[in-house]
């Protein structure tokens, strides 16, 4: 273990952690406004990772990829909304829980009918995918633009959360949105503002991914239980929760995985019942559930 | 009203109608020895193992269906035994599933332990060990958290099956499962044997999930679901309660899992995932919750039309599926049950 | 020796002082009406008695035995029953199931998972007469939602009764209620056994000066008195507390 290892492997852990938390900030505001467990947000993390590898090949252009593939996505996260989930508010957990599970199913397979089955890599631009010295390590620059964005974004949505009225309804509605309805918000528009939001969030953090991950049919899986465990720890329905759970759970399963990689997952789930143990609702987290 | 199932109600398909005057034992000595079931009941063993049999030449695949439904019922109801009469949202129970399954494959294909007995006990103590672990972490939790920390512990016994491959296999799993054997090495070969050994195991595994849910700790679990608060104000010990109706869930599945590694002749981690998981919840969701043939009905209609699905569209089937279940969760609610309970409602009152 | 006193109780909740120095005991097989305006900290008062909350100081003694800051589970055990201002109730599930459930857990007999429910007599005869008590055995197979306000009033009562209490708190029982109910309900409460000691945080003065043998009164977290009802009636300090009502 040398400062370089520490170094090289600690940058990896935030890269890693940012993109869950652009991940785990949907899924966890969702959760947090909606009540609804989305299992569809791992689909629109793959979903904006193709779209972003399409968009790229066929324009020869990774930011236009990284501009349209949220948007697209958003438009599909409010249909969604829109169209299925605002009629199951009233039921039960469960039934949101199978409505976005089977759309999670839909969506698989409909990559795999466009896409195929074979592994695809998405290639950043240019100028992004060299080499840099860090404290005399060769470091992909690829990364640390991930860190960037990752760190520009969680600016951004503080900022947003805290500065703006939109944000302090969003806190509000988390906490209690008969409230928020009561005082003349439309909470239907918030909603489906949330859910695209989440999703074009989610999106973009497929393809941000993209050139660090391959991009294989199970990835939805995949990210998505990473996704849960880092809205557990971090506490629902708060975006503080996403960053830095999403930062130790990056940093830790980094770290493990190359350290012990027969038992990394393992360990991530004995990293996350002891900080369960201490704290039932995640580090930040508001509700009591 | 009638919109929902009434959970616990002393009227079910099984019960006989509770007699009105004062009694509240249900009459005839046969019933009483079977628990409250109706000794008709019985008739169905007898048919159902010679049914498949007989139809074999018209429907050859119809035994190897019929032991898959009547695993993956077993498994079912296992899960009802939390979703409806607890209310614990697991979305994690292949995970339970899977330790009884690869407990029969590494005894099976690895030590070359084929005894049905000994697979059982070695699923049972695994799942035991499994739901202890589990329930004392999850259960502290209710609702979402719950169910994301099942989700998250089914994962990652999914994942141990894909790295630990000495053990387990690895990604690609354990073929050259042998047939099970019995006391004395008597083998039971695939086909009608293999069925007819299943139909006995679900047949026991039905009949105890259904004395545990008519006794007291299966009533009690009824009123923890519907009013947990109450419950410990008249003095249960719930987390208890919840833990006890975790392990014999999760006991129940891993007995499930054994039948199934020795139906396939083959596990592999796939089979235990997420997927797995939440076609789970759909079963008992299809057929309707809180209740025993639910997750029968259930398990039946889900595995008829994957198997018609797949024939028909190969590689696609999987949207199908998914859009059919998108589309039953927003139009049927209560499952097969609940559209009938509603439907036997209008009746009544029609007729009123 | 009392059976529950309360000594130098006081509840705060972020700077609001719900409860200010409650002192009261009551004798074994006492009838004690609780009563005060709105936000006087009546039900505070039930749920520090009964562990749902615990005090910010002073102490709570039943039978001679501290109990303060005991969980409501293990004040049942020891023999205290609570009924709820909202009901409470187990809706879906049938008005003897609701019953059974309380008789189940106060005999123990909750962990048998082989035998059927109705296979247990002593339950059985219990849930029976706990019914029949509270007139509710022609309704027994009614799922509790079907039940009118006053008969789930009733039941949420009998639920309370089966545990077989030495202590009953009422919080409210004839809230809600139609005359007749009200009547009906006094008349089942009155008809309780007398070794049954009653707490009753009750609004309707008819139903007070019917029941009980003392009536504490609060205001604002203090009991400004406790007293048989004719000295309480003529109180000035009650009667500007509640505006000259008439008492």
């Amino acid at each position: 273990m040398t400062a370089d290892f520490v170094i090289v492997q600690g940058l990896n852990g935030v890269a890693y952690g940012l993109l869950l938390f652009l991940l785990a900030a949907g899924l966890s505001l969702i959760f947090g406004m909606m009540d609804v467990v989305n299992l569809a947000h791992g689909s629109f993390f793959m979903l904006g990772a193709y779209l972003g590898w399409s968009v790229s090949r066929a324009s020869h252009n990774f930011w236009l990829a990284l501009l349209v593939a949220p948007i697209v996505i958003a438009v599909v996260g409010i249909a969604i909304e829109v169209g299925l989930l605002k009629r199951l508010y009233r039921r039960p957990l469960l039934d949101q829980v199978m409505l976005t599970f089977g759309l999670s199913f839909m969506a698989a397979e409909l990559v795999k009918i466009v896409w195929g089955t074979n592994e695809l890599v998405l290639q950043p631009p240019d100028i992004l995918s060299g080499q840099v010295q860090i404290v005399g390590n060769t470091y992909p620059v690829y990364r640390l633009f991930v860190i960037a964005v990752g760190v520009a974004i969680a600016l951004a949505l503080w900022t947003v959360e805290r500065r703006t009225r939109i944000g302090a309804i969003i806190r509000a509605g988390v906490v209690d949105r008969q409230m928020v309805a009561g005082l003349g918000v439309n909470i239907g528009a918030v909603f489906t503002g949330v859910f695209a939001f989440g999703a074009a969030l989610a999106a973009f953090g497929g393809v941000v991914a993209g050139p660090v991950t391959s991009l294989y049919p199970d990835l939805d899986a995949q990210v998505l239980i990473t996704g849960l465990i880092v809205v557990v720890v971090g506490g629902m329905g708060t975006l503080t929760g996403a960053f830095w759970g999403g930062l130790l759970i990056g940093v830790a399963v980094t770290f493990l995985t190359v350290l012990v990689p027969q038992i990394a997952l393992v360990l991530t789930f004995v990293v996350m019942g002891a900080i369960l143990l201490v704290r039932p609702n995640g580090l930040f987290g508001i509700k009591l559930r | 009203m009638a919109d929902e199932l009434l959970v616990g109600r002393d009227l079910t398909a099984l019960e006989m109608p509770l007699d009105v005057e004062s009694e509240v034992r249900p009459k005839g000595a046969a019933r009483r020895w079977l628990g409250g079931l109706h000794p008709a009941y019985l008739l169905l063993i007898p048919v159902l193992a010679v049914v498949p049999w007989a139809a074999a030449d018209v429907f050859p695949f119809g035994v190897s269906l019929a032991t898959s439904i009547l695993v993956l019922s077993v498994f079912a109801m296992s899960l009802d035994l939390l979703l409806g009469y607890a209310g614990l949202p697991s979305f994690g129970h292949a995970a339970f599933l899977g330790l009884g399954a690869y407990a029969a494959a590494i005894l099976s294909a690895r030590l070359d332990v084929s005894n049905l007995g000994i697979a059982f006990l070695a699923a049972i103590a695994l799942a035991s060990t499994g739901s202890l672990v589990l329930g004392l972490l999850a259960l502290r939790t209710s609702g979402v958290y719950f169910l994301m920390l099942t989700l998250a512990f089914a994962q990652m016994l999914s994942a141990v099956a894909e790295k630990w491959t000495p053990v387990t296999g690895g990604t690609n799993g354990l073929p050259g499962v042998k047939s099970p054997e019995l006391f004395g090495g008597l083998s039971v070969p695939h086909g009608v044997p293999y069925y007819w050994l299943t139909l006995v195991i679900a047949v026991i595994c039905f009949y105890l999930m259904y004395r545990l849910i008519h006794s007291p700790f299966g009533r009690a679990l009824i009123g923890i679901h519907q009013n947990e608060a109450r419950m410990r104000a008249i003095g249960y010990n719930t987390r208890l309660y919840k833990l006890g109706a975790f392990w014999m869930a999760g006991v129940f599945a891993s007995i499930a899992g054994v039948m199934y590694t020795f139906f396939n002749g083959f596990i592999s981690p796939d089979d235990i995932g997420f997927t797995t998981s939440g076609t789970a919840v759909l079963m008992v969701l299809l057929g309707g919750e809180a209740t025993l043939i639910g997750p029968i009905l259930g398990t039946t209609v889900y595995v008829i039309l994957q198997n018609f699905l797949s024939s028909m569209f190969t590689g696609r089937w999987q949207l199908i599926m998914g859009a059919l279940f998108v589309i039953f969760v927003l139009f049927v609610r209560g499952g097969i049950l609940g559209v009938w309970a509603r439907v036997q409602a209008r009746r009544s009152r029609g007729s009123a | 020796m009392a059976l529950l006193s309360l000594n130098a109780v006081c509840m705060n909740f972020a700077g609001l002082q719900a409860l200010r120095d409650v002192n009261i005991s009551i004798e074994p097989g006492e009838r004690r009406a609780i009563i005060g305006p709105n936000g006087a900290g009546k039900t505070t008062l039930f749920n520090i008695i009964s562990g749902e909350l615990s005090p910010s100081s002073g102490t709570v003694t039943l039978a001679g035995r501290t109990v303060t800051n005991l969980t409501p589970e293990r004040m049942f055990r020891l023999g205290l029953a609570r009924t709820f201002q909202k009901n409470s109730l187990f809706l879906d599930l049938t008005t003897q199931e609701n019953v059974r459930l309380a008789v189940q857990a106060h005999q123990r007999q909750g962990h048998h998972w082989f035998q059927p429910w109705w296979a247990f007599d002593a339950v059985n005869e219990r849930t029976r007469r706990v019914l029949e008590g509270a007139g509710l055995w022609s309704r027994r197979l009614e799922p509790a939602k079907n039940l009118s306000y006053g008969e789930q009033r009733q039941l949420e009562m009998a639920i309370a009764l089966a545990g077989e209490p030495a202590l009953l708190l009422l919080d409210e029982p004839t809230a809600g209620m139609s005359v007749a109910e009200t009547a009906s309900s006094v008349a089942t409460i009155g008809a309780l056994p007398r070794d049954l000691t009653l707490l009753i945080i009750e609004h309707d003065m008819d139903t007070v000066f019917a029941l009980a043998d003392r009536i504490t009164v609060l205001d604002h977290g203090l009991v400004i008195a406790d007293d048989v009802p004719d000295v309480v009636r003529n109180d000035e300090q009650v009667r500007a507390v509640y505006l000259g009502e008439p008492l």
